[in-house]
């Protein structure tokens, strides 16, 4: 799961966003106007919010937790955005896997063995500009 | 309407308190709440350490129009109805003028389907399945 974290925020289209978890277990409350993530730790502080970490943290311990639903939900946000697709989404394979679907009526689509990586497959096919 | 991180977003207050009445719903870590007593507009973003609303906070309802708050109302869905693979998808190619069209069911792609939910946005559909689940 830390090599999929790993690839997802690698893609172009990733960032941050409200709602996300980290592998550390904290909670990113609030994005920042200088580009830093306010990060709540899981046993929470005086106000919530108890550490401030680097939008871009170079040495690549702020990875996405991609077990988690609001996470989940925020990656998908992401792909939809990226691919200019609102109306994209994923779903189990009656013979396993994964798959991110454009749409129904569409041929596009991208398999993964769970969901975050049906995700994260979309995301890195991307175009530069939706 | 209610302010949002990146400025002011509409919401249906009928749907969040339809979502919040369901049986089968609760707050989730990274829900977005909003409306705090006597602060409409006031939101709250719900982190491991506060598993739950109370106090002055305790009417507030979860945002439709976030993706995390939408991520875990599919979590809930897929918990409600005992199929983890449940899905929310567009069922209709829409037509300009007329109105979207979303089924929660299991795996779209074959039939026959079993079907939990629909509305006319995401939000409407899932909390639709909630609700059927929580019947």
């Amino acid at each position: 799961m830390i090599e999929l974290a790993k690839r997802a925020v690698a893609c172009k289209g990733w960032r941050w966003m409200p709602g996300m978890a980290t592998v550390q277990g904290e909670r990113v409350v609030l994005m920042g106007d200088d580009g830093t993530l306010r990060l709540a730790a899981p046993w929470g502080g005086t106000v919530g919010v108890t550490a401030v970490r680097s939008f871009f943290d170079s040495s690549g311990a702020c990875l996405p937790d991609l077990t988690d639903p609001a996470t989940l939900g925020c990656l998908l946000a992401l792909v939809r955005k990226a691919r200019g697709e609102p109306q994209g989404f994923t779903t189990p394979e009656k013979n396993g896997g994964y798959t991110y679907y454009t749409s129904l009526y569409n041929a596009d689509w991208f398999t993964g063995d769970i969901e975050p990586e049906a995700l994260i497959a979309a995301l890195e096919a991307a175009p530069e500009t939706p | 309407m209610i302010d949002t991180e990146n400025g002011t977003a509409a919401t249906n207050l009928d749907l969040s308190r339809r979502a919040a009445a369901c049986r089968k719903f609760r707050w989730l870590p990274g829900m977005r709440a909003v409306g705090r007593s006597n602060l409409p507009a006031a939101w709250f973003r719900l982190e491991e350490s506060t598993p739950s609303l109370t106090g002055e906070w305790s009417g507030a309802l979860p945002d439709l129009t976030d993706a995390a708050t939408l991520g875990c109302l599919l979590a809930l869905v897929r918990e409600a109805v005992g199929d983890p693979g449940a899905a929310v998808w567009r069922a209709r190619v829409v037509v300009p003028g007329e109105p979207e069209y979303w089924e929660v069911t299991d795996c779209p792609a074959v039939l026959p389907r079993i079907w939990y939910g629909c509305g006319k946005t995401e939000g409407e559909a899932l909390i639709s399945a909630l609700e059927g689940a929580s019947a």
